[in-house]
């Protein structure tokens, strides 16, 4: 423990320990991610360290452009379902009382402690041609044939909305937990309907705290890749699974770099917009009070 | 004034009904004759088979030492960090703040690309080491806001206090302070753990061609799509992160971390 | 008659411990400050979450001027609360805050701009129209709130001790305000309160409560000189207490005899059991120096501690192994021989200003 002499102390070494852990194994690897966008991949194979911006140039082109807009196309859909699913879900959650509210959330995270890969297996043997939903309806009689949900854009959007809904239920709870249960009466008091306190109330009062939880929903979904390898198939593809394509078949490394520059790039802009538009600082991860 | 609306409740039951569902049906598959067919009868087969079979328990033990070697790192740095910084946590330059929460940010197909590149242009061989290094690397900075909050619960005049009653600086930290972190150290393992063994993105980037660890070996079941090994797996597989969150939901300092998945 | 409240009965269980509010009848005229006074936990909340419509009593009736509103919800209700603390909308100005009821109204652009300009004249705050809620202080905000709930002209305003969460000096200066509020407007005000001094200034009439049971209603004056209950007595300013027992009477006064002495007690009309209390305000005895003529409601003790307050000179005199406070005006005190710590004195005082109460059954 160091006395309390002046007001700009040195960072402690311990500190320098953990702060060199993460320059060497995140912020390096991830300069030199950077670093390879900007080199070439030559006709043998091997890497030119010409820097230039061609693998930026290349990456504008209508194939690529199509995907980058099919992964913010799909995110922002599997966003808004995740908001329209999430928020009567955290409403329920914080109307309820005591141990039900506790019992809740914790009903809502347990399935998220089991396995990644196995909860998308769960979904796959779920959503398949020989999967439960079509083994109902056809037992029924209500289809002849399978429907096809997976390895189509519905088996995506059914996977990111399966993964990622916890996760905005959470800041919108959490948004209406911190409202003071004092301004509902308020406006009762004051002559609103329930509909009136809703709308004139609650939403304008948390709408801060949605936009934001929206967002550290979206920003992940930009960089998924399991999901839609897994789930949408071929025709699917997002960012990520391009740019992995480039690294293990194309075995273009250079090229495949600068599509996770790209990545990061929108990830930054997307970040950027959180910081304005939240009143406190952007990079700031809200705790859960519960 | 607190009755929710029955609509709004029925959509309550039922994602949380259609969050299970999954879930459920692989356990159920578990015990199928034929995991493809509801009506094909219950066996145990399956689950005998599994507990003979060498080539699920080889990738199970490496996912657990790699868990538990990653996990004891991480929390060693992160605490370190925690240790260091708390005092400065609110006044940290954003450089660093970013720096901090560039592995929570990070996409994870970039961090696993990134860590490869790493990897190779230093030639270090892929395998154990390099997965349980990429492990770390990304949950140190989760264990470091756990060990931050509770290193801010702790009174900053218990340490003066012990000085003044004539403790000498390592005892401070052995009698008084590592005794007060003890449950955030312990939430904070067992949630490196826990995302250690969840992964499969980074390992699948940073294992090369020889480590297999369980998450691996399911998704390579699953492209093959042998069915019913697997789904024993799965049981098996959700046993354990059942028991997981039951520990971690029973360490207070983890509780809301096991909320944030 | 303005709001009535009738065999008023609510029962809930919060957090384990069980609360029941008795039977509760009171009416309050038009125009009134009325006010329910109490310690925490005594109910003074629960009648006015009743009143505002936030709960629905178990049985009883609440009519406002003949009209019964015992189960319209609060928003149907022509009655408007200032809440303990506040309650602004944080996403609204201080305008639109006060706006608020007349926009739910679909009252007219011009006159929602006339009238809140003119609540906001009323108590004193035109310039912070456009500030937003948490650019303004505490008694700012106090204001804003009550803006907010006189700006549609409810008949009754509800206040929820409103002054609790401002600093001393600018609650005794809202107190002021408040009351001068009340008879400018010419509302029912109905205000909870712990605080006896606030209490007895702004009243016309108040209640007092304790454990779910209203004890006694009247005025300040009532309530402080001819409390019916020794709970009432306490509770309101400071009291000597003698316990005793009924010994005789003539057909002015009663007798009472306690191990300090049989002392004569001018008749109240109250029904008085064997058991009885004693009670002496303070300010209302007298300390001698030297024993005198009077023989009659005279106790010897000696002063174990005085503390001096400028207006006044507070002594504790120790009779026996009992205490009693006497306050003694600094005019009075000048004119005769100053007292130490250790001194003997004689406490005495005038008949008519003693209460006799009954002993309540533990």
């Amino acid at each position: 423990m160091d006395s309390k002499s002046t007001t700009t102390k040195p960072i402690p070494i311990t500190a320098m320990v953990f702060i060199g852990w993460l320059f060497l194994m995140t912020f390096l690897p991830f300069l030199i991610i950077l670093g390879m966008s900007f080199l070439e991949r030559t006709p043998v194979g091997t890497l030119s360290f010409h820097f230039n911006l061609n693998n930026y140039i290349r990456s504008f082109q209508y194939i690529y452009l199509k995907v980058l807009f099919k992964t913010v196309w799909i995110a922002l859909i599997a966003t808004l379902s995740c908001l329209a699913v999430g928020f009567p879900v955290a409403y329920h959650l914080a109307r309820s009382k005591g141990w039900m509210k506790q019992l809740g959330l914790v009903l809502l995270f347990i399935p998220f402690w089991t396995n990644f890969i196995l909860r998308i297996y769960g979904l796959v043997s779920l959503l398949g041609n020989h999967g439960l939903i079509n083994q109902v309806l056809l037992h029924f009689g209500i289809i002849k044939t399978p429907i096809e949900i997976l390895y189509t854009r519905t088996g995506v959007y059914i996977g990111l909305l399966y993964n990622y809904l916890p996760f905005l239920v959470v800041p919108i709870f959490s948004s209406l937990e911190k409202l003071d249960p004092l301004l509902r009466e308020a406006g009762f008091d004051l002559g609103a309907n329930r509909i009136q306190v809703f709308w004139r109330i609650v939403i304008p009062n948390i709408k801060e705290g949605v936009f934001i939880g929206s967002l550290f929903v979206f920003i992940p979904m930009l960089g998924e890749y399991v999901i839609p390898d897994l789930l949408g198939g071929a025709k699917e593809a997002f960012l990520g699974n391009v740019m992995v394509n480039q690294f293990f078949v194309m075995q273009d490394w250079p090229f495949g770099s600068a599509i996770a520059g790209l990545l990061s790039v929108l990830l930054l802009i997307t970040l950027w917009l959180q910081t304005r538009w939240s009143r406190t600082p952007g990079l700031k991860m809200e705790g859960l009070d519960a | 004034m607190r009755r929710s609306n029955p609509f709004v409740a029925a959509i309550f039951f039922i994602a949380i009904f259609l969050l299970y569902t999954p879930l459920f049906y692989l356990i159920l598959q578990t015990f199928l004759n034929n995991p493809n067919d509801l009506k094909s009868g219950f066996t145990l087969n399956w689950l005998i088979k599994l507990f003979h079979s060498p080539s699920l328990w080889e990738p199970l033990m490496t996912s657990l030492e790699i868990g538990i070697l990653s996990a004891s790192l991480a929390v060693t740095v992160g605490t370190l960090g925690a240790v260091g910084l708390v005092e400065f946590a609110s006044l940290l330059p954003v450089s660093i703040q970013s720096l901090i929460m560039l592995p929570i940010l990070l996409p994870e197909v970039i961090t696993g690309l990134s860590l490869l590149l790493f990897f190779l242009l230093l030639r270090v061989e892929l395998g154990f080491t390099t997965v349980v290094m990429a492990h770390a690397s990304f949950s140190a900075s989760f264990v470091y806001f756990i060990m931050l909050e509770q290193l801010k619960k702790l009174d900053p005049q218990m340490a003066e206090a012990a000085q003044d009653l004539g403790a000498k600086p390592h005892e401070i930290l052995w009698k008084v302070t590592l005794p007060n972190i003890i449950p955030g150290l312990m939430g904070g393992w067992l949630l490196a753990f826990t995302l250690s063994f969840d992964d499969f993105l980074i390992s699948f980037f940073t294992s090369g061609a020889g480590l297999t660890t369980l998450p691996l070996k399911i998704y390579s079941l699953m492209k093959i799509g042998v069915t019913p090994e697997l789904n024993g797996l799965s049981f098996l597989m959700i046993c354990i992160s059942t028991f997981l969150v039951l520990l971690l939901v029973s360490k207070e300092q983890s509780r809301k971390w096991v909320l944030r998945g | 008659m303005p709001l009535e409240l009738t065999g008023l009965t609510k029962t809930y269980n919060k957090d384990g411990s069980g609360f029941h509010l008795f039977p509760v009848d009171l009416s309050i005229e038009t125009g009134e400050f009325f006010c329910l006074l109490g310690p925490s936990g005594c109910g003074k909340t629960t009648v006015l979450r009743l009143i505002g419509g936030f709960e629905t009593p178990n049985s009883g009736k609440i009519t406002l001027n003949g009209k019964d509103i015992t189960h319209l919800p609060p928003h149907k209700r022509n009655l408007h609360t200032v809440f303990q603390r506040y309650a602004l909308f944080p996403h609204l100005s201080i305008f639109e805050n006060i706006a608020f009821s007349l926009r739910l109204k679909k009252v007219t652009r011009n006159e929602i701009q006339e009238r809140v300009l003119e609540a906001l004249r009323l108590v004193q705050i035109e310039d912070l129209k456009d500030r937003r809620t948490y650019q303004i202080s505490g008694g700012q905000a106090q204001r804003v709130a009550l803006a907010r709930a006189l700006v549609d002209q409810p008949e009754v305003l509800l206040l929820d001790e409103p002054l609790s969460a401002l600093d001393p000096e600018l609650r005794v200066k809202m107190r002021e305000e408040l009351k001068a509020l009340c008879k400018k407007v010419g509302l029912t005000f109905i205000m909870v309160t712990h605080d006896q001094e606030e209490a007895l200034q702004l009243s016309d009439r108040m209640a007092v409560m304790r454990d779910g049971q209203c004890l006694q209603v009247g005025t300040p004056k009532t309530i402080y000189e001819d409390p019916i209950d020794p709970f009432v007595a306490r509770f309101i300013g400071q009291v000597n207490e003698i316990t005793g027992d009924l010994t005789g009477e003539t057909p002015e006064t009663y007798a009472l005899q306690s191990s300090l002495g049989t002392f004569r007690v001018k008749k109240n009309g109250h029904p008085l059991s064997k058991r009885l209390n004693l009670i002496l305000r303070p300010e209302k005895m007298r300390l001698l120096r030297q024993r005198s003529q009077i023989q009659e409601n005279l106790i010897e003790g000696s002063i174990c501690d005085l503390t001096y307050l400028g207006s006044r000179t507070e002594y504790t005199v120790k009779v026996k192994d009992a205490t009693f406070k006497v306050f003694e005006q600094e005019l009075e005190r000048l004119k005769k021989r100053k007292l130490n710590v250790g001194d003997n004195v004689y406490l005495t005082w005038r008949t008519e200003d003693a209460i006799l109460l009954n002993t309540p059954n533990s």
